[in-house]
């Protein structure tokens, strides 16, 4: 069994990179109402983005983790229009995206030549382009629509079930490893005998900073204040100007970032990815976003460190097949105790 | 500036608006009066785009935004401050204001925010509290302040006093007024048909969806039916 400090030390920068996953999640939930089952896929999305970036393209680390984090937040906005935009307003431009995407899926899945399959992909993307622009360029919606509450979490498992499906057929669904090379591996040792990782200190130091560059892009920018004053009341928001759309898409962005951003650094960190490694931490991010107070982005910061916490010691000192269920066990304490969570209240978006 | 030709707006079945037309002359104030349920809100909600009207034509500055969404109508500078002050509760009286600039792009924004707190005193004091603790007054002072940064070419303030202490009223008619001097272009919806014929120069009765009176605020004050219908007997 190992020592304690060296299980705080594990649990704070695993906390680390589970907070930029959860605070993603809880951000999508603060603005519109609606938990994305496909964070976790995006998470996965966002590992295999750098993964392909640095063994396909031959790029350095650092330029891999900021092109992941723009992929995944892309692929974000993307399930956006596709998932969820649909059920809240009709356009002219949503009905171009899908038909773009099903060209595209049929390139991508479908047995065809070469050719034939790159002329596919590539209009596919090309279409589902022109419907995003006709949609932001639009001047009229076809038709406001009021959908019960459960479709966009169903619409969410579907695309999910999608971007897995897509992750399998491309890398298959062995586990896929960056070369070992990457980053240096000779561990700094702290007091009290723990040892950290040249990585794991990279993972902590990127996961922070990312966590304070969010923090002042909600609470100080103009955009930040769109996407709170969404939040509060969407009507209002419109009536000053507000292009709701594409504050959404805003947010459906950096919320997909932070999730990238959490998949290539535990990517990394753990050297191992696979299409399904979004499920589990969709679980504890779920959890996190609960006991941090629904739409609380702060009290989301400081659940994850202690989730993360929780799973590292019930791993260390008890038996790595109860960190789920440690974790599941502070999720139905929480539920039972204070639904609103320990730091929340409502469920608009605070910095 | 502003010209509403026979619109008709239905919620569902229910004919809200059924064939109303008015104009708004650039640099004058016209006031919209009429009893609860008349049509006022659903006649703002329709020249800012967020209900659409089945028939009839909204013009803007010799431009067509029939049906626009409603930051598009803003964005051209025809700007609503709507029943009930609507300001973001969370966010601080600073950031409301702020928000209200959010389609401007230009460099006088820190300026546009020093003078609406010259306008409102009580704004600047409060301008880091939360804006729903504020007094419903206050809110009301927020919720126009935040429509001036702006800069509208029309404002549409609806119901202005609704609910609010006699004296507040008279501060919110007070700016009203002192905007008015400055040129401003205003569409006014009140029931407070006395105070709104007082600032208006032009006015408009709706009832029942349609525009059932109209003429100078000047003679509409002394218009018996008016008297008899929205002033009372003092009057
Ligand atoms: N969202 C809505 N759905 C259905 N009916 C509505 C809706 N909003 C307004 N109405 C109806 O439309 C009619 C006009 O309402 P509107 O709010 O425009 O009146 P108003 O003149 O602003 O009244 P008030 O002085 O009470 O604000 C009323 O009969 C009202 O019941
Ligand atoms: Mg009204």
């Amino acid at each position: 069994m190992e020592q304690l400090p060296q299980q705080l030390i594990n649990g704070i920068w695993q906390g680390a990179a589970l907070a930029l996953f959860a605070m993603g999640y809880t951000l999508v939930f603060g603005v519109l109402d609606i938990i994305n089952l496909a964070h976790g896929a995006t998470y996965m999305w966002g590992a295999f983005f750098a993964f392909v970036c640095i063994t396909r393209l031959d790029w350095p680390l650092w330029a891999a983790i900021p092109a992941a984090m723009i992929g995944a937040g892309l692929l974000a906005v993307v399930l956006d229009r596709l998932a969820f935009k649909p059920l809240r307003t009709l356009t002219s431009g949503g009905l171009v995206l899908w038909v773009g995407f099903i060209v595209l899926l049929l390139g991508l899945i479908g047995a065809w030549s070469p050719g034939l399959k790159w002329t596919l992909t590539l209009s596919g993307a090309a279409i589902m382009l022109g419907g995003i622009v006709q949609d932001y360029a639009a001047i009229r919606p076809l038709r406001v629509r009021h959908v019960p509450h459960l479709a966009p979490m169903i619409s969410s498992i579907g695309a999910s079930i999608i971007l897995i499906s897509l992750a399998q057929g491309i890398f298959g669904a062995q586990v896929s490893r960056f070369p070992p090379d990457i980053f240096p591996s000779k561990p700094y040792t702290l007091p009290g005998n723990a040892v950290i990782a040249p990585i794991q200190l990279l993972v902590l130091g990127i996961a922070l900073a990312l966590m304070v560059v969010l923090h002042l892009l909600i609470a100080r920018t103009q955009m930040g204040r769109a996407i709170r004053g969404i939040a509060w009341s969407e009507r209002t928001a419109r009536l000053l100007g507000i292009n709701v759309d594409l504050v959404v898409a805003q947010t459906f962005f950096l919320s997909g970032a932070l999730a990238g951003a959490a998949g290539v650094l535990l990517g990394l960190a753990f050297n191992r990815l696979d299409p399904f490694m979004g499920n589990e931490v969709e679980l504890a991010g779920l959890t996190v976003i609960i006991v941090g107070g629904m739409g609380s982005i702060g009290g989301a910061a400081v659940a994850a460190f202690l989730v993360g916490m929780l799973r590292v010691l019930s791993v260390g000192y008890i038996d790595s097949s109860f960190r789920d269920a440690f974790v599941f066990a502070l999720l139905i304490l929480v539920l039972l105790v204070r639904p609103s969570g320990i730091f929340g209240r409502g469920s608009s978006v605070r910095a | 500036m502003l010209s509403v030709n026979d619109i008709y707006t239905y919620y569902g079945a229910i004919a809200a608006l059924q064939g109303v037309t008015f104009e708004v002359p650039r640099g004058s104030v016209v006031a919209l009066v009429g009893a609860n349920g008349a049509g006022k809100s659903t006649t703002l909600n329709t020249i800012s785009g967020l209900v659409s009207p089945r028939k009839g034509t909204i013009t803007f500055e010799g431009r067509d935004v029939t049906g626009w969404r409603a930051d598009r109508v803003t964005a051209l500078g025809l700007v609503q401050v709507p029943e009930g002050r609507q300001i973001l509760a969370p966010l601080s009286v600073e950031e409301n204001l702020l928000l209200g600039a959010y389609t401007r792009r230009d460099s006088e924004i820190e300026q546009d925010l020093e003078n609406i707190y010259k306008l409102f005193p009580r704004l600047e004091e409060r301008r880091n509290q939360i804006a729903g603790s504020l007094s419903g007054g206050e809110q009301q002072m927020l919720a126009i302040g935040r429509a001036l940064m702006a800069r509208p070419k029309l404002l549409m303030l609806d119901e202005p006093s609704l609910g609010l202490a006699p004296l507040i009223v008279q501060e919110v008619f007070r700016v009203i007024g002192e905007l008015k001097e400055q040129g401003a272009t205003i569409l006014l919806v009140e029931q407070n048909a006395r105070k709104a014929l007082q600032v208006a120069d032009y006015a408009y009765v709706l009832e029942g969806g349609r525009i059932v009176q109209q003429g100078l605020a000047s003679e509409l004050r002394s218009d018996p039916r008016i008297v008899e219908a929205y002033l009372g007997r003092r009057a």
